[in-house]
């Protein structure tokens, strides 16, 4: 525990992309905030929202942090002087709008190193901003890893917000989507409140799917098991305008891309119930295949390996792009 | 036309359709059908359709003229 600010050092190093900020000092444990691009600020910006995160992985995950590049995470003493700390970083990062200078008061009591990331970041280098634009006061945050926003194959994903819970509650109990669920009774605002709690983390990263601008549906990966390398995958379409489009198929891409190439799983499971002919039929273009002993169950999984995806995909995505 | 027609019929795994009927009003169009469709046109037409331009169409007729215009 840092009981005086003033005894932590304060570096700063930049090498132009900005990936993982790392606080230390002499007498406290080390604190690492990961970051990618400026979304990583709008993470941290709001003290606050950084206090209510559920998800920092606690020092004790040190070596079984899911990121292929470990980045390592405590949970923060809200009641202590961690606050403090982090508030002093914050500011440093908010008077530095450039992120080259930071004001030598802050300087002398905090150490920051930021660190060149090899995988996850490292793909998105081209895209990061270097002069960051500042960002408004009271700014909402909502995520915690990069993945608010992924468009591609001419489908944007936008992470699952809380002001859109209510709106995929809707949608989840429309019978038209709710027939083909496992859980088919009414799933009431409180039961959805509880719902996104639990699934607001790094193990489940749930999107809507977007196509020009509208809103058509909900697809996602959730369970995610760092250790095996596996997650679960999911999709429904509500907008029946586009149910029979190309767009689901165009989604399940997008999302697996993520999932394979950037969280780096290597397999992921479905499960489907056995009279679903369509989504069995859908799943099938991927590569998904029946696991073993599933014959005679009612919900069916389904597996689908990387290798077999990207090879299934590049058959599929030459028809998304406009030639 | 008629070669088309019966593209599109195999697609949705009828044996004869009614072109004057839309895609969705067969049982079996879905999203893999739709992107068989893209594909077939693609290999056998030389053209490339999107969603939106089978979208457009108010009857499988009218993508036929579309393909073929």
């Amino acid at each position: 525990m840092l009981m005086d600010t003033q005894k932590i050092n304060f570096k700063f190093y930049s090498n132009g992309i900005k990936q993982r900020v790392k606080v230390s000092s002499s007498d406290a444990p080390t604190f690492m905030f990961q970051t990618s691009d400026d979304r990583f600020l709008e993470h941290y910006w709001n003290w606050e929202n950084f206090n209510e995160r559920k998800d920092i992985i606690s020092t004790e995950d040190k070596n079984e942090n899911p990121f292929i590049n470990k980045p390592v995470w405590r949970k923060l003493d809200t009641d202590g002087n961690d606050k403090t700390i982090i508030r002093e970083i914050i500011s440093a990062l908010n008077y530095n709008k450039d992120n080259t200078k930071i004001p030598n008061h802050i300087k002398e009591n905090i150490e920051i190193i930021i660190e060149e990331s090899r995988h996850i970041w490292q793909r998105n280098a081209n895209e990061l901003i270097p002069n960051p634009v500042p960002l408004p006061d009271n700014k909402e945050i909502t995520n915690f890893l990069p993945f608010n926003k992924i468009t591609k194959y001419g489908v944007t994903l936008k992470r699952l917000t809380h002001d859109k819970i209510e709106l995929v509650r809707r949608w989840r109990n429309d019978p038209k989507i709710s027939q083909y669920m496992e859980y088919r009774d009414e799933i009431t605002p409180e039961m959805q409140e509880f719902w996104f709690k639990k699934i607001d983390n790094n193990k489940n990263f749930y999107f809507i799917i977007e196509v020009d601008d509208k809103e058509i549906g909900l697809i996602n990966v959730k369970d995610i098991d760092y250790d095996k390398g596996t997650g679960e995958p999911g999709i429904f379409i509500w907008d029946d305008n586009y149910l029979n489009s190309t767009y689901p198929i165009q989604a399940v891409c997008c999302i697996n891309d993520v999932i394979f190439n950037e969280i780096g799983l290597s397999k992921v499971s479905g499960h489907v119930l056995r009279d679903n002919k369509r989504a069995i039929r859908f799943n099938k273009i991927f590569g998904y295949h029946l696991a073993e002993n599933q014959d005679n169950r009612h919900l069916q999984e389904y597996l689908l390996e990387k290798d077999i995806y990207i090879t299934n995909r590049n058959k599929l995505i030459k028809y998304f792009i406009k030639k | 036309m008629n070669e088309l027609v019966k593209t599109i019929a195999d697609i949705l795994e009828e044996d004869s359709i009614d072109v004057t009927k839309k895609f969705e009003d067969y049982e079996n169009w879905d999203s893999l059908s739709a992107l068989s469709l893209i594909a077939t046109i693609d290999s056998n037409y030389g053209k490339q359709i999107l969603n939106k331009d089978i979208a457009a169409c108010e009857s499988i007729e009218a993508f036929c003229n579309f393909v073929l215009g």
